[in-house]
């Protein structure tokens, strides 16, 4: 393993140092490329109230390519599947080394706010979301409830 | 002959004037009838031994007495003499005349030291007849000698075969003469026995014969061998002489031993040609000695130094007027031919592996075998000298002395030609000092054998350990590892009181580096006290380092070669430092002049070698004088008993190997440049030649022997990477400076060219990048490294970044075949879209445009990169190139590649290269870069098993020197090495060379002339088709 990049530590420094409300990212002590991430729901969506975990891994390569990213929580969104796997470009595609940590926790939670049943990674939720939003909605309300209740 | 006559004559006429006077002053001698006073006189019939030895053949073994009558009745016929023998049986002894009869007795009396048991009797028949020095019954017969003599008068009959004749100095008033003219004084005059003088012994020999008789060395008994019925003036007769050593020649008092004190004072004045007169009769009896022993034939072949005392006895037999010219720099002396100095290395290696074995109870660590024994040795070497030469003829000789036989005996003495000395004791090589030199190959772990030793006694006294700065924190490391605690003397560490320290902590060992000491040195000298250690310890205690006050129970340095020049002060301050016992562990204790040697010895205090007078005149000299092969024997007589030197490889006692290291391949990767980079080689090349065509048109090719040197540097450089050539502040070797001329401007384009990415258009942009670039003033973060820009560059999209940056992620997604595009603006981005950019001029204000092209990679690195990529995940490797500059090139490009370097070179600091060690340590599938030089010494990176070496250096040795760093004890897996080669380029020609060194027999005997011949032969063919 490499040494620890200079711009992963100052990231680091500097999300503890100026954290972003709602989003909290610590590195475990024993990987500092691996980060305990927590998202609360924005407010007047469906996951309002909830505080989501994730985790977030830095690949060898970092910033080149981006983090690895993964919700732990149960969460109904059409673009997050069973595995807690998210369909977002910048994540994937759209990467770019100028994008960070921080920016990509925000556009997760971008994402929460704003859920795109057309580009969906969960079929079926995407399916509901279409189909029968109000229930849909409701029952991300229920899993917000039942499962990211901290 | 003429030269003699006359001189002869001269003092023939001055002798004529006064024999009885002389006879007078004679001392001890009583010239009365039937008393043989002086020891020349009275001893038994001479013969000439061949005659003997056949007589005997016939006869079996005769008296001294029957001989010689046997002798004078045959005339030397020996078919005659056979006759007589068995004629006579009986008679011949009552037919000899009254006078024959009285000789023979006193033969027999002073003859009886060596054949008593033929005529044990007689003895105590004659003592009136025994010497008034009493020293004639031990007087020792040690051959004969035949001279030549010349008669001072016209006589008739005086003498004739067989005759016994009186051998007498001129004078006895020496020392008076000795001061008014003291070469004049040599002759050695010739009577009969009734005192009337015959003549004298002829120039060749009287000179040591006299001196002999003068230090009372020797007793002679002439006889007549040839003379002439009538002796005219100025003809020869021969004499020969019978030499007996008396008893006062093996007293010490006569000439005591030379030690170091005396042997300085000695050679100071021998130096001024002021001797005093002691001096001077020690010296004539030394001189004497050698030419004595030297015709007599006395030194067999076949002891162990008989060459050295061959030589010196040609040496030393030559009159003082012609001693070599002196030296004038004592350190002009010559390099060691490689071949003589390896085969004094391997005369010292030590075979005998049959040594008992020491175990170091509680050592953690397991000891080989040979490791045990060596330990014994170095134990052996720190006791007392009784117990380990319990038996006086045992052990090594001293190597100044040498064995003779008594002729026809089985005693024997000893003697020491260069002082002149005698003795029957057994001159055993006296142990001035406790220590000694572990000089074990690289590698056989002279630490750990250290550190066992250092554990035995852990609790009687501090080791101090010196060593180079690179190598503290293995010390430190292995100290931990075996349980010695330790302090680090060095640096920070060096600003405490020791004193305090040993109250406080007390560690097992403090290790310190040259550097410290040197620095501590020059304090003392700072404090006006002088490099003499008299003076030093005069100075009080509190103004001094107490780092040379301290009495260290050991005293340990590490790769001690450090130290080889005596003049240096790391080796003055070395030689400070004081212990009870000393130790130099080095794997090259001479690396190419034997003075390496004399400065370890002086540290070691290996008395009287570590007097350089001392060393100078049985060393330094002979060697200069040619005689390499004897001043090596006495360097191997000195070495044998201090100094133990195992290889990898030698062999146990069952015959298995000492060490069985892993496999070590070597691989030569030929490497062939692309078109461009030949380009520029070839024009190198060609430049390269014409210059040495126009030294050799000029015959000046010696006096420009540096600019050639310069340009095939050049050419090797261009072999790894023509970037080097630019490099003005790359570190290049010694005296190969590299200058830029002015008429470099073409090579410099085309480099220039060959760095530049041709395709790369003019910018069109340039204008709003400028107008963009002088609004910003603060560099700002860098958005991909989140760092300050150092080295600012701008897209063409207007974004900026770090150059590498930049560049790095452009080409990070060439590699993954996507579109590269600005990180930020996600607009299509290529590399010849980026700039650096460089601000000039006051303010900063000027700003220019570097258009940033990929560089292309030279052939060597893309090898490189490629070997590195093939090797598995996480095999460490080591890359040696002697261009520090080239090692940058490679760091970068590695950093590129995502493989980790760690960089290892002259400027790092003893923290720095302590840091990079520990963390190439630990680290997995990682690099190590390393300048040849920096990193040739005493490194342990046996983690690694790949080396790569860049570009060949002259000699095949400072390579392998580079691999031993990883293929040493420790390494556990197969070692890979691949040394890479430009096909068809001076690299190649280097190989040549390398192997020729290799093959040839030396450059022993070659002279100054032909070893300058050797070098422009060599840079012919380096810049040969």
């Amino acid at each position: 393993m490499n040494a620890l990049p200079k711009r992963i530590s100052k990231e680091t420094e500097r999300l503890v140092k100026e954290p972003v409300p709602g989003i909290s990212a610590a590195p475990h002590d024993d990987n500092l490329r691996y980060f305990d991430v927590t998202i609360d729901g924005p407010t007047s969506s469906p996951y309002e109230g909830g505080t989501f975990k994730l985790e977030l891994f830095l690949p060898e390569d970092y910033p080149m390519v981006p983090p690895k990213v993964r919700f732990l929580t149960k969460i109904y969104h059409p673009n997050i599947d069973r595995l807690g796997r998210i369909c977002l470009d910048v994540l994937k595609s759209n990467w770019s080394p100028a994008l960070q940590i921080r920016t990509i926790l925000l556009s997760i939670q971008a994402l929460l706010g704003a859920p795109n049943p057309d580009d969906p990674l969960a079929n079926d939720v995407a399916q509901k979301w279409k189909e029968d939003e109000k229930t849909a909605i409701q029952t991300a309300r229920d899993w917000t409830k039942e499962y990211a209740k901290a | 002959m003429e030269p003699r006559q006359k001189k002869a004559r001269f003092f023939d006429s001055e002798e004529d004037f006064g024999p009885d006077t002389k006879s007078l002053i004679r001392p001890g001698s009583s010239h009365k009838p039937g008393k043989p006073a002086s020891n020349s006189l009275a001893r038994p019939t001479p013969a000439p031994s061949t005659f003997r030895s056949d007589l005997e053949a016939f006869l079996g073994p005769l008296s001294d007495q029957r001989f010689g009558l046997l002798l004078a009745k045959s005339k030397g016929n020996v078919e005659q003499a056979v006759n007589i023998h068995f004629d006579l049986p009986e008679e011949v002894q009552q037919a000899t005349s009254e006078e024959t009869a009285e000789e023979a007795e006193v033969s027999q009396t002073t003859t009886s030291g060596f054949e008593t048991t033929q005529k044990p009797s007689q003895n105590t028949q004659v003592p009136s007849r025994v010497h008034t020095r009493g020293g004639c019954s031990t007087s020792r017969f040690i051959g004969s000698l035949v001279v030549t003599a010349w008669a001072s008068k016209s006589s008739k009959g005086k003498v004739k075969y067989q005759d016994r004749l009186v051998v007498e100095r001129q004078s006895h008033d020496h020392s008076k003469s000795i001061r008014k003219n003291p070469t004049d004084n040599s002759h050695v005059h010739i009577r009969t026995v009734s005192g009337e003088l015959l003549g004298r012994i002829s120039g060749e020999h009287d000179y040591s014969i006299a001196s002999l008789i003068d230090s009372r060395v020797c007793d002679f008994e002439a006889s007549c061998v040839y003379a002439d019925h009538n002796l005219s003036l100025g003809s020869n007769f021969v004499v020969e002489l019978k030499c007996y050593l008396t008893e006062e020649a093996f007293q010490d008092v006569a000439m005591p031993l030379l030690d170091s004190k005396t042997a300085k004072k000695r050679e100071y004045v021998f130096d001024n040609s002021r001797e005093s007169h002691v001096e001077k009769m020690l010296r004539n009896r030394q001189i004497a000695i050698v030419d004595l022993f030297g015709k007599l034939n006395l030194i067999k072949e076949n002891e162990a130094n008989a060459d050295m005392v061959k030589d010196m006895l040609r040496a030393k037999s030559q009159p003082p007027s012609s001693q070599p010219p002196s030296q004038n720099s004592e350190d002009e002396s010559e390099p060691i031919p490689t071949d003589e100095l390896d085969a004094l290395y391997k005369r010292i290696e030590k075979e005998d592996v049959e040594q008992p074995e020491t175990e170091v109870e509680g050592f953690p660590l397991e000891l080989r075998r040979y490791q045990k024994q060596g330990l014994t040795w170095m134990i052996s070497r720190e006791t007392e000298v009784s117990e380990y030469f319990d038996n006086d003829d045992s052990g090594p000789i001293n190597p100044l002395w040498t064995k003779v036989d008594f002729p026809g005996s089985d005693e024997k003495f000893y003697v020491n030609f260069s002082s002149g000395a005698l003795t029957l004791k057994f001159p055993k090589q006296e142990r001035s000092f406790s220590g000694g030199i572990l000089a074990d190959e690289m590698g056989l772990g002279k630490t750990i054998s250290t550190l066992a030793m250092v554990y035995r006694d852990r609790h009687v006294g501090c080791t101090l350990v010196v060593a180079p700065m690179s190598l503290l924190w293995q010390w430190e490391q292995e100290c931990e590892r075996v349980g010695l605690s330790t302090y680090v003397y060095h640096e920070k560490g060096a600003d405490i009181d020791l004193d305090e320290l040993f109250k406080t902590y007390s560690p097992n060992i403090l290790i310190t580096s040259y550097h410290t000491l040197v620095s501590h040195y020059g304090q003392i000298k700072a404090l006006g006290g002088g490099l003499d250690r008299n003076v030093i310890s005069e100075t009080s205690s509190h103004e001094r380092p107490k780092i040379f006050t301290k009495h260290f129970h050991r005293i340990v340095l590490d790769e001690a070669h450090v130290i080889k020049n005596r003049n240096t002060v790391s080796a003055k301050a070395c030689c400070l430092l004081r212990a009870t016992n000393k130790w130099a562990l080095t794997g090259t204790p001479i690396h190419n002049r034997l003075e390496d040697l004399f400065s370890i010895l002086k540290f070691l205090g290996a008395a009287p070698w570590n007097d350089f007078i001392y060393w100078r005149n049985f060393i330094t000299l002979p060697f200069q004088e040619g005689k390499i092969v004897s001043a090596l024997m006495t360097v191997q007589c000195i070495l044998e008993p201090i100094v133990l030197r195992r290889t990898k490889n030698m062999k146990q006692a069952d015959g298995s190997p000492l060490v069985v290291l892993p496999k070590k391949t070597i691989n030569i990767e030929k490497v062939a440049l692309t078109d461009q980079e030949r380009v520029i080689y070839s024009y190198v090349l060609a430049r390269a030649q014409t210059s040495l065509q126009k030294s050799e048109a000029s015959e000046a090719v010696g006096r420009n022997y540096l600019n050639i040197l310069t340009q095939i540097l050049r050419l090797r450089q261009s072999c790894c990477d023509p970037a080097l050539i630019l490099r003005p502040e790359a570190e290049v070797p010694t005296d190969e400076q590299l200058q830029i001329e002015e008429n470099e401007s073409q090579l410099k384009s085309m480099i220039q060219q060959y760095n530049d990415d041709t395709q790369t258009s003019a910018c069109e942009y340039s204008s709003e990048i400028i107008a963009q670039l002088q609004d910003q003033s603060a560099p700002p973060e860098c958005p991909i490294c989140a760092e300050d820009v150092t080295k600012l560059a701008i897209s063409k999209c207007l974004h900026m970044g770090c150059v590498d940056c930049l560049a790095d992620n452009v080409r990070f997604q060439e590699s993954k075949k996507q579109t590269p595009v600005c990180c930020i603006c996600r607009q299509p981005a290529a590399l010849k879209d980026i700039f650096e950019v460089e601000r000039t001029g006051e303010d900063c204000k000027d700003i220019r445009l570097k258009k940033l092209s990929d560089r292309p990679r030279s052939s060597k690195l893309v090898a490189l990169v490629s070997k590195l990529k093939q090797l598995p995940k996480d095999a460490k490797s080591v890359v040696f190139s002697q261009f520090t500059s080239y090692l940058d090139i490679i760091q970068t490009e590695l950093r590129r590649e995502k493989i980790q370097a760690f960089r290892f070179d002259g400027t790092l600091s003893r923290q720095q290269r302590t840091d990079v060690l520990k963390a190439f340590g630990l680290s997995k599938g990682s690099v190590l870069l390393i300048s040849l030089k920096t990193g040739g010494v005493g490194l342990n990176l046996v983690t690694a098993n790949h080396a790569f070496i860049m570009d060949p250096w002259w000699t095949f040795a400072q390579e392998a020197q580079a691999i031993d760093r990883i293929h040493r004890m420790g390494q556990t897996k197969d070692v890979h090495v691949t040394r890479f080669i430009v096909e068809n380029s001076v690299e190649e020609k280097m190989l040549k060379i390398q192997q020729q060194k290799m093959v040839l027999a030396g450059t022993l005997g070659m002279s100054e002339q032909e070893q300058k011949a050797q070098r422009i032969e060599n840079i012919k063919t380096l810049l040969g088709e």
